[in-house]
């Protein structure tokens, strides 16, 4: 039975974090086998693209930032909505719909 | 009879206002009335009232467990469904989110038979929640994670297991073979095309030696030949819709695309009157 949720979770550390990718740059089987034994989870992570890998994570990065612009000019549009309605220019509106609210990690 | 229309980006509306014939359905981004609470209700409401819509969803995450960490999102997305008197929704075939880690991307699939697994048993759950159908994407992508299973053998499993449709991006297709990860031959030979419900198409960008899903450039003429191949043989087919999302100002590419695409839908279309008459 192969984990493919370890699998992923080491495929977003790549994608995520500079430092863990640079390592698994440096060593493709090392990384892998370290974190996820020596089966075919290990044997796939290790042979992805490092190209390809790279490239993706300058798209999230990308994407990220587009993504936190938004979400900033999201709750200020509902901070000013908010204070108009109830005449607090200080008004903070709480959380979205799906439960994240200003301080959540995006 | 199959729709044609494009991605709704607010840029492009002027574009479009001089070929009111070229556009039958707009495609909305569903997070976006989902994130902006009562306005994205009232929103949906309107866009419903004013024509055909489809609703694409982008972070439904169906690939890893994370599809199942938001249940208030489903309901939301349920809501909005109910609104917009929609009974099915796309989103794709990859995962976006791991724990509460954003991608903000489509990450593609390892494909194995336990990655199917998983996939099917989110298909079901969010299914069941939204009170309606997922339609599933084929995603381009810039690595691969390879598998015993081919992309589209993974989507024809799913849609067995699950009675969902999908939706097949031709271009992403096209991307993957250019990027050396499948023989787009093969994929599309083995697609149960009788489920697709929907077709996207896009131009895409190629960037140091990759081809980059970008949306911003005019739709390839190889990928409207297949089109015409493709779309006589998909009976369920609702619409074909082209995706721009960048470099709007160049709108006069978006009608090339649009009037490329009509030409073979209403041949298509006019073959299944024929057909239906006879």
């Amino acid at each position: 039975m192969r984990d493919v949720v370890a699998t992923q979770q080491i495929v977003a550390d790549l994608l995520i974090d500079p430092e863990a990718r640079r390592a698994w740059e440096a060593d493709p089987a090392g990384f892998a086998s370290e974190r996820l034994g020596q089966g075919d989870e290990a044997a796939m992570v290790a042979s992805l693209d490092p190209a390809g890998v790279a490239a993706a994570a300058r798209s999230h990065v990308v994407k990220k930032e587009r993504f936190d612009y938004l979400h900033r000019l999201h709750h200020e549009h509902e901070d000013r909505k908010a204070a108009r309605a109830t005449g607090d220019h200080h008004h903070d509106h709480g959380r979205h719909p799906d439960g994240h609210d200003h301080r959540s990690p995006a | 009879m199959i729709r044609v229309g494009c991605t709704f980006r607010a840029g492009l509306i002027p574009h479009l206002w001089a070929h009111p014939d070229l556009v039958d359905v707009f495609e909305y981004t569903l997070d976006s009335f989902v994130a902006a609470g009562d306005d994205g209700r009232r929103a949906a409401a309107t866009c419903a009232g004013s024509g055909p819509l489809r609703l694409h969803s982008i972070d439904l995450s169906l690939g890893s467990p994370a599809a199942r960490a938001r249940p208030r999102h489903l309901e939301e997305i349920r809501e909005i469904m109910r609104i917009t008197c929609v009974d099915e929704i796309s989103d794709h075939l990859a995962y976006s989110r791991v724990g509460d880690r954003r991608l903000h991307d489509f990450a593609p699939l390892w494909r194995v038979e336990e990655q199917v697994d998983l996939l099917a048993e989110n298909v079901e759950w969010v299914q069941e929640r939204i009170g309606g159908r997922l339609v599933l994407e084929n995603v381009a992508s810039l690595y691969d994670p390879g598998g015993e299973l081919t992309g589209a053998e993974v989507a024809n499993e799913v849609v067995r297991r699950t009675g969902c449709g999908l939706l097949l991006d031709i271009s992403n297709v096209l991307i993957n073979e250019i990027n050396g990860f499948c023989d787009a031959n093969v994929e599309l030979a083995t697609l149960d095309l009788g489920a697709v419900v929907e077709v996207h198409l896009a131009g895409g960008e190629l960037v140091d030696g990759l081809m980059w899903d970008a949306h911003s450039s005019p739709v390839p003429r190889s990928d409207i030949e297949w089109l015409a191949a493709l779309l006589p043989s998909m009976p369920a087919c609702q619409a074909v819709i082209v995706e721009r999302d960048e470099r709007l100002q160049n709108g006069a590419e978006l009608i090339d695309d649009l009037r490329a695409v009509r030409a073979v839908v209403d041949d298509v279309n006019a073959a299944r009157t024929v057909g239906a008459l006879a």
